[in-house]
């Protein structure tokens, strides 16, 4: 699988919506929460959780365009979300970079974000990962293909930092199980 | 050309989905224990195939199956990467239905996953995918 083509492939099948409308949509979003939660920390928790509950959808939608068959490790697996996914629904495409020794952490960077644009987030919070539900959608996603993982931001460009830096944790490969009801 | 029925499941051995177009007489009991058996024999058949592989495979390596066919009828066999798993019984000269079996994945993306009222992992009652479902599955061409 070329994944030069792949990512072509992916941009062109997908359906394009006003990326404006969606920043602002997002931002409002983000600030009602603010407002809801008054606390960064259970915000950025929902956001999480608002991605989790997205990623368990969008990976239908992945598998059912991009069309790609199994990953054979986790660098696979990384390279496929950093080339294909987030050019199929962020329109940008990611690097994977900084890979511990065990193959089982790396960081997807990325120098655009199309959810930060127009935003400016003021110091008392500098604690919030305003994009946190690109955490959320990963973990999601990955949890529906057997792979546990954590992700978290420990780079934003919103807060001054050169690039957006996610870091992606493998945790477990979940083995599929059944169980019988009927004994 | 004889469609007989389709099921979708889910990654748990939920049935998402069922329909018969054509069958014999059965009642609630006997459709739920078929569900059953199916996933169990989709499970099984999935693990067995994986072991006689003539390759060793790795974890998340699947060798995978397509169908298989009896004297009365064939099963068609698709399973995505996210667990969900698709079988649809014909008639036994029916060709590789892989393609359908695809295209009704993208209408499950398009009307049930895209549907913000629907509850991931309950059975699907939303009339467009069950109309479309119907449609698709008249429109396969005769062996």
């Amino acid at each position: 699988d070329n994944p030069a083509f792949l990512e072509l492939a992916a941009h062109d099948m997908s359906d394009k919506i006003n990326a404006e409308l969606l920043t602002m949509t997002y931002g409002a979003m983000v600030q009602q929460l603010l407002k809801d939660h008054k606390d960064v920390k259970t915000v950025n928790a929902e956001l999480h959780k608002m991605g989790y509950n997205i990623g368990v959808r969008l990976i239908d939608e992945f598998l059912a365009k991009a069309n790609i068959s199994n990953c054979s490790n986790f660098r696979e697996t990384s390279q496929v979300i950093a080339k294909v996914g987030f050019k199929m629904f962020l329109g940008i495409t990611a690097d994977v970079t900084k890979w511990r020794q065990d193959g089982k952490q790396c960081s997807i960077t990325f120098k655009g974000n199309p959810l930060n644009e127009f935003v400016e987030i003021p110091p008392k919070y500098s604690k919030l990962r305003y994009s946190n539900i690109l955490c959320g959608v990963l973990c999601g996603s990955l949890h529906m293909v057997n792979l546990l993982v954590e992700a978290e931001f420990v780079q934003d460009v919103l807060l001054g930092d050169p690039d957006n830096e996610i870091r992606l944790t493998l945790k477990e490969v979940l083995q599929e199980e059944y169980h019988d009801d009927e004994v | 050309m004889t469609i007989y029925k389709l099921f979708i499941f889910d990654r748990h051995g939920t049935c998402l989905f069922y329909r018969a177009w054509f069958q014999k007489p059965q009642n609630a009991k006997a459709v739920e224990q078929e569900k059953k058996l199916l996933f169990g024999l989709m499970y099984s058949v999935k693990d067995f195939v994986n072991k006689m592989s003539p390759r060793s495979l790795d974890a998340t390596e699947n060798a995978g199956w397509y169908s298989y066919t009896t004297s009365d009828y064939k099963l068609h066999y698709f399973e995505t990467l996210s667990g969900l798993r698709f079988a649809l019984t014909t008639d036994p000269n029916q060709s590789s239905l892989q393609q359908t079996l695809r295209s009704i994945y993208h209408l499950y993306v398009s009307l049930i996953v895209k549907n913000p009222l629907y509850k991931i992992g309950t059975v699907i009652s939303i009339p467009q995918f069950i109309a479309q479902v119907d449609a698709l599955c008249k429109s396969i061409p005769s062996p």
